[in-house]
């Protein structure tokens, strides 16, 4: 039943979006014509436009995506969703999973859309800059290439987590405002209990990393290590390596199963579809 | 009542401080076709969202087919809500590959057949339809399935008198006889003939529950019944 209400979840998000990832197509299709054309004028708007459009599809598929999982949930078409034989938890868990993939989709266009343009501009020298770049960095007080790559990498794994619990947060929060007594502040209980949540993780995260520091070590070799200890983040730091704090991801991670518990909970057992 | 399908006891709902249902108990019998009846505003919509699981916090107990509402017995109930709740952008070929994903008893040929038969182009979009005509879609896609339990809210609301008798004929003819439907109307006229039992409500309690056959051999009609029961409040109420 979870692959059906995923697919169903995904087609009815893809709705929502499919206009801006074809503007995207668009411009780069644009940029495509104007590079061959040469048309100097083009290539600068192409680009500008490629700009703009990346952007605006975070923004859009954040909006649309969990804008989704409120008409879906609470709006009329709630009458269908809440009469599906499905569980609360199986439910949610598909519509976190949908957010989930249409951002990660979007950021990864964005990305592309970057790269693009980068080579878009630069050309035969594109390549060459990249290595300059590479080997400027130690010189810039920065690691080096592979030590900042994998460094990366972590980021990008807590950039993860923190899509994920971004998503229970709004979830969490437009679920308690259609739940007596909360549903009387209507939309703006939404805004509101969105922010209140977004706080208290934010605060705890904060705690937690002062309590209980906890990071991973990329050596200067690109090997790996694991940390408690705040002098080893800046001895690393100084011998050419880089940290990445894990106390965050944790705390996360308990907030957002938490929420989605939570939320599971009220759609099981508290929501009213008006 | 012997394994009724629907049993309630001690129901009590309110909306903030308007009570709504107010400590009702009930049976609906298996295998009857049940009519609701009431004034609006008298509650039987909610206690229709309450036995579909659309509604959660409520007081008392509410059991379909022995079973609290949850997804065992959605799988069990097919709904017809007053609302139109597909997504526009769906098309009649939409509803039924997503009804047929989800309900293992929906027959997708009868789907079409029935589809065909009101003359809903299949691969039109809902957008483009009247509201008749999604409010038609939606109780093919609800009499395409085997459920146990149909429950349908104001399925005749207005309606005009052609398609009335198109909508009744639909049902009628495509309700298994091993299958209890509970419709809420206040046409009561329109559907007398067919209903086994029926419950009155009024002012958040059931007012009467009975089968049809006392009421026949008393010499009255079922819209006799109900304006008896509300006495002379019925008009106003």
């Amino acid at each position: 039943m979870l692959g059906k209400l995923i697919k169903n979840d995904m087609r009815a998000a893809a709705r929502g979006v499919s206009n801006v990832y074809l503007a995207a197509l668009i411009a780069i299709a644009a940029m495509g014509i104007c590079l061959f054309a040469d048309v100097g004028v083009g290539k600068v708007i192409a680009s500008i436009l490629l700009i703009l459009v990346s952007i605006a599809t975070i923004i859009v598929t954040i909006v649309a995506t969990l804008g989704e999982f409120r008409k879906g949930m609470f709006g009329d078409r709630g009458y269908l969703t809440h009469t599906l034989p499905v569980k609360g938890p199986t439910m949610l868990f598909s519509k976190l999973v949908t957010s989930f993939c249409w951002i990660v989709i979007s950021y990864l266009l964005v990305f592309f859309c970057a790269w693009l343009a980068y080579y878009y501009w630069m050309g035969e020298s594109s390549d060459s800059l990249v290595y300059m770049i590479s080997e400027m960095l130690p010189e810039l007080g920065m690691p080096e290439k592979g030590v900042l790559i994998e460094t990366l990498v972590f980021i990008a794994i807590k950039g993860v987590f923190l899509i994920i619990v971004f998503i229970t947060e709004v979830f969490f929060a437009l679920t308690l405002a259609n739940v007596r007594p909360f549903s009387a502040l209507g939309g703006f209980g939404s805004v509101l209990y969105f922010f209140a949540s977004f706080g208290i993780v934010v605060f705890l995260s904060s705690r937690a990393e002062k309590l209980f520091l906890t990071a991973v070590l990329v050596n200067a070799d690109q090997s790996l290590g694991f940390t408690t200890d705040p002098g080893a983040i800046t001895a690393i730091r100084n011998a050419g390596g880089a940290s990445v704090t894990l106390t965050q991801v944790y705390v996360e991670i308990i907030a957002a199963v938490v929420l989605f518990v939570l939320t599971a909970e009220l759609i099981d057992k508290k929501i009213n579809v008006k | 009542m012997s394994d009724p399908i629907i049993t309630v006891e001690g129901l009590t709902k309110s909306y903030g401080k308007r009570l709504v249902l107010e400590d009702i108990s009930l049976e609906v019998p298996r295998g009857k076709l049940v009519g609701l009846l009431g004034a609006n505003g008298c509650g039987k919509t909610t206690l229709m969202k309450i036995i579909t699981g659309l509604i959660h916090d409520y007081s008392g107990t509410v059991l379909i087919d022995g079973h609290r509402p949850g997804a065992f017995s959605k799988g069990e109930t097919a709904y017809l809500s007053e609302r139109t709740y597909l997504p526009e952008w769906f098309r009649m070929t939409d509803s039924i590959a997503y009804f047929g994903d989800f309900f293992p008893d929906f027959d997708k040929n009868k789907a079409l057949e029935l589809t065909q038969r009101l003359g809903i182009d299949p691969h039109q979009r809902l957008k483009t339809m009247s509201k008749g005509q999604k409010e038609r879609l939606q109780l093919v896609l609800i009499m395409s399935r085997r459920a146990k339990l149909y429950v349908m809210d104001e399925p005749l609301g207005g309606v005009d008198p052609a398609a009335r008798s198109v909508i009744l004929d639909i049902i009628m003819k495509n309700y298994s006889e091993n299958s209890t439907m509970l419709i809420s109307t206040h046409l009561v006229h329109d559907l007398e003939q067919s209903f086994d039992h029926v419950l009155i409500m009024g002012r958040g309690k059931v007012l009467f529950a009975g089968d049809i056959g006392p009421i026949k051999a008393k010499g009255m009609s079922v819209e006799e019944k109900y304006k008896e029961v509300y006495g002379d409040a019925w008009q106003i109420d």
